[in-house]
């Protein structure tokens, strides 16, 4: 087992067993890709901030619904952080609406330049990764997963059929996958 | 292996980036209930995939928030604990303080007797209680880490028999490496590749590194070359690679071994340093 999964796990013991301190280690650990996601889709430091609060405060009071035959850790506090993110966002754009039709940002083919060098070499690989995509199946994951639109919103989006982005969600994702493989994370 | 319709293969992914549509949704949840694993070990694969996602655009927050999440959650984590088991332990069966308007001299000086032996009792109590919930918490903690530890060596387990069934598998075909010359003459190695799990092995002897370089794997399809990633070299050169979702199978001709610059070539669709190993399947 790869060392930092052996961490998480043990931290999400001791976490689950009501140990305070195990927090801290999975805070350093896991913000960075917490807040990353958050700051993408709300496009506002602020609002990242809020939402990387309130996602921390979530897992604590939820420890006890992680299951880890279910999932892994980095997964679960990516996947709290970015439903926060993403109901904030729905909400901003129905209040948005109402005043103007302003359209939020458009994705853009690559990440948001990374605010730090530690994590470089890494960070090249991915976004070498995401690079290596078909378009389409970059812009497809990119809409799903940062603007959280449904795949009916995502076809009209791209005037494609539904198919096709079935097709593309999964051929991009497994083949993100395969490029990054989990040991590398 | 279990047999699942082509409609629901193709929704693993949109379910893990949760974008299925709410009829949709709720169809495949009623699907995945029935048990199907290889629609669970597909969604997993595509959890991953997502996950690769959110890492490419990681970005530190300020440094001063992670004081403010930590002394949040102590706050909370001490709010509710006061008013239940973290409370201050008071003994409940210790006599209360007698009532001084009361003159019987037998019924006021007893019970400050007990009531002396009681709060000696209840500090010997305080202090166990706390004793033993430090060890109650210590023991609850270790035995969750030990559940978690469990489930994953069961998770380890079965892995490594879907491993076994490839490496058994009738469908399996297999690729000899030999050395292109633009390597080590005593390159060798191996590959195995079941079609049927899309599942690959792949074992290779004599790869000498030298500092600053990597080997790269490679699938080669008809679309060309594709990064399988840096190979890890044990003591000794040999290296045992597992992989898994090698591409589609009827476009997988062949692996290919490249040498690189440390991190492997930073064009994933094609080898920067020579290759210097083949294997045709």
């Amino acid at each position: 087992m790869h060392m930092d999964q052996s961490s998480d796990l043990l931290s999400m013991g001791r976490l689950q067993a009501g140990d305070r301190s195990a927090l801290a280690d999975l805070y350093d650990r896991h913000s960075p890709v917490m807040y990353g996601v958050a700051l993408r889709i709300l496009q506002n430091r602020t609002e990242a901030e809020d939402v990387l609060q309130e996602s921390w405060m979530q897992a604590w009071k939820q420890r006890g619904s992680f299951d880890p035959a279910r999932g892994n850790v980095p997964a679960w506090l990516v996947t709290i952080a970015r439903t926060r993110a993403l109901d904030r966002r729905r909400r901003q754009a129905s209040r948005n609406r109402a005043e103007t039709q302003t359209q939020v940002d458009p994705v853009s083919p690559a990440p948001t330049p990374d605010e730090t060098t530690a994590h470089g070499k890494l960070k090249d690989r991915l976004v070498q990764a995401l690079a290596a995509l078909e378009p389409k199946q970059r812009q497809v994951l990119e809409i799903a997963y940062f603007e959280g639109l449904s795949q009916s919103e995502i076809a009209a989006r791209l005037g494609a059929p539904l198919g096709s982005v079935k097709f593309w969600a999964r051929q991009g994702l497994l083949q993100l996958r395969e490029l990054v493989p989990r040991d590398e994370w | 292996m279990s047999e699942r319709p082509d409609e629901f293969r193709h929704l693993c992914a949109l379910y893990a980036l949760g974008s299925l549509d709410e009829a949709e949704a709720a169809r495949f949840e009623a699907h995945l209930r029935t048990g199907c694993s290889a629609c669970e070990a597909e969604i997993a694969q595509c959890f991953e995939g997502t996950y690769v996602l959110a890492k490419a655009v990681a970005s530190p927050p300020d440094p001063a928030l992670r004081a403010r999440v930590l002394q949040d959650i102590a706050n909370a984590a001490d709010s509710p604990a006061r008013s239940t088991s973290d409370a201050p332990v008071r003994p409940r069966h210790v006599a209360l303080p007698p009532d001084p308007g009361r003159r019987d001299r037998r019924i006021v000086r007893f019970p400050a007797i007990v009531a002396t032996l009681g709060w000696a009792a209840a500090i010997a109590a305080a202090i166990l209680g706390a004793v033993e919930q430090r060890v109650v918490r210590q023991l609850e903690s270790e035995m969750t880490a030990l559940r978690v530890q469990q489930t994953q060596l069961e998770s380890q387990l079965l892995e490594e028999r879907r491993w076994a069934t490839t490496m058994a598998s009738p469908a399996a075909r297999t690729a000899v490496f030999a050395p292109t010359g633009a390597g080590g003459s005593n390159l060798s190695g191996w590959a195995l590749y079941d079609p049927s799990t899309q599942r690959a092995i792949v074992v290779l002897e004599n790869l000498q590194l030298e500092p600053g370089h990597d080997f790269e794997l490679w699938a080669i399809g008809p679309r060309g070359p594709r990064s399988l990633g840096v190979i890890q070299v044990e003591f000794g050169g040999r290296a045992v690679v597992r992989l898994t979702r090698v591409v589609v199978p009827a476009d997988l001709a062949a692996f290919a071994v490249s040498y690189e610059a440390a991190g492997g070539s930073p064009n994933p669709t094609a080898p920067a340093g020579p290759v210097v190993m083949v294997g045709n399947l």
